[in-house]
């Protein structure tokens, strides 16, 4: 019954969001490992990966803290982050679902969940897709974090399996399709040079809100 | 003690602020009434944020050039996304360029 909602995506698309959530995964143990060799107790990035479902700014919480920072100020930063995922809401507030069920949908917002919903040409695709890589990912990813916890020292090196490729790789492919548009185009990347260019100014995560200034770069071409 | 517990809240407000940013969007979105035209602004928004998600991604670790084997990996990803080569191998060339390239010495 339950598959049975899944069962309109394609045999690639879901063999790649299989991919996408071992990926992020493999990311959880290095996450686990790395918090629990900066001293954290195992609850710590668990209950993060749980409850905060968003990887970036866990990282950052994370680095903070264990840098001495107060928690606080961690958390403001991660939030910071994760401000992109107000937009993000606006975008699939289609595929999130209807109460009850929409409150479990907005928490299985990310990078990934997003692109490919957002990705497939259907409303059933979306909406299976975004479900199908957000469960996924919320399952995946906490259970990475255990076994980077239980295995400690050893930090598998994502770096040399070329993992970082990774993520930014599946976004420019899923979203590669939407690029079919002059005004589109121009709207992304003037995007995302008028993010890079904020890199050095503002703090980490607002880069990426500044490239929807590139939305307004399209209006006055149009 | 007093660590955990400040340590707690710093995790309760992240995680409290990072749902609530994604409820807002929602009950936003839900609320507003969509003409065609802005029911594509909305769908180029989310390109344009991924897009820029993406180049950071790329080209930037932390505020540093990431390096040349990342951005080669991601750069024949999307030469062959663009040739419509399935999304799974996609993905696998994205990490094999990017590991090949660190394993011969190219960072």
């Amino acid at each position: 019954m339950k598959f049975s909602r899944f069962s309109s995506l394609n045999a690639d698309t879901v063999k790649a969001i299989f991919l996408v959530c071992l990926a992020d995964g493999i990311v959880g143990i290095s996450y686990g490992s790395l918090a629990t060799g900066s001293g954290f107790p195992l609850w710590v990035p668990l209950t993060l990966s749980v409850l905060v479902l968003a990887g970036a700014s866990e990282f950052l919480f994370i680095g903070i803290v264990a840098g001495g920072g107060s928690p606080f100020a961690a958390a403001a930063a991660g939030l910071l982050v994760n401000a992109r995922h107000l937009p993000f809401g606006i975008a699939v507030k289609d595929l999130v679902g209807r109460n009850p069920l929409s409150f479990l949908g907005c928490h299985l917002m990310n990078d990934e969940s997003v692109v490919f919903g957002v990705s497939q040409t259907s409303h059933s695709q979306r909406k299976a897709a975004f479900w199908l890589c957000g469960l996924g990912i919320a399952l995946c990813w906490p259970v990475g974090v255990v076994i980077g916890g239980a295995v400690g020292q050893f930090i598998p090196d994502t770096q040399a399996i070329g993992l970082d490729a990774v993520f930014p790789a599946i976004l420019i492919a899923l979203i590669l399709p939407a690029l079919n548009n002059a005004k589109t185009i121009i709207s992304a990347f003037s995007g995302a040079l008028i993010a890079l260019a904020a890199v050095p100014f503002v703090p980490v995560g607002m880069p990426v809100l500044f490239s929807l200034l590139g939305l307004m770069v399209r209006r006055n071409k149009a | 003690m007093n660590d955990h517990t400040l340590v707690i809240g710093g995790i309760a407000l992240l995680a409290t602020g990072t749902y609530l940013l994604r409820v807002a969007g929602f009950k936003l979105g839900a609320r507003m009434t969509f003409t065609e035209n802005s029911r594509a602004l909305i769908a180029d928004a989310a390109t344009t944020l991924l897009l820029a998600v993406a180049v950071i991604a790329t080209l930037l670790e932390g505020e540093h050039f990431a390096g040349m084997a990342r951005l080669a990996g991601i750069a024949v990803a999307a030469i062959l996304a663009w040739r419509k080569v399935p999304l799974i191998v996609v993905i696998l060339s994205a990490a094999a360029v990017t590991a090949g390239l660190r394993w011969l010495g190219v960072h």
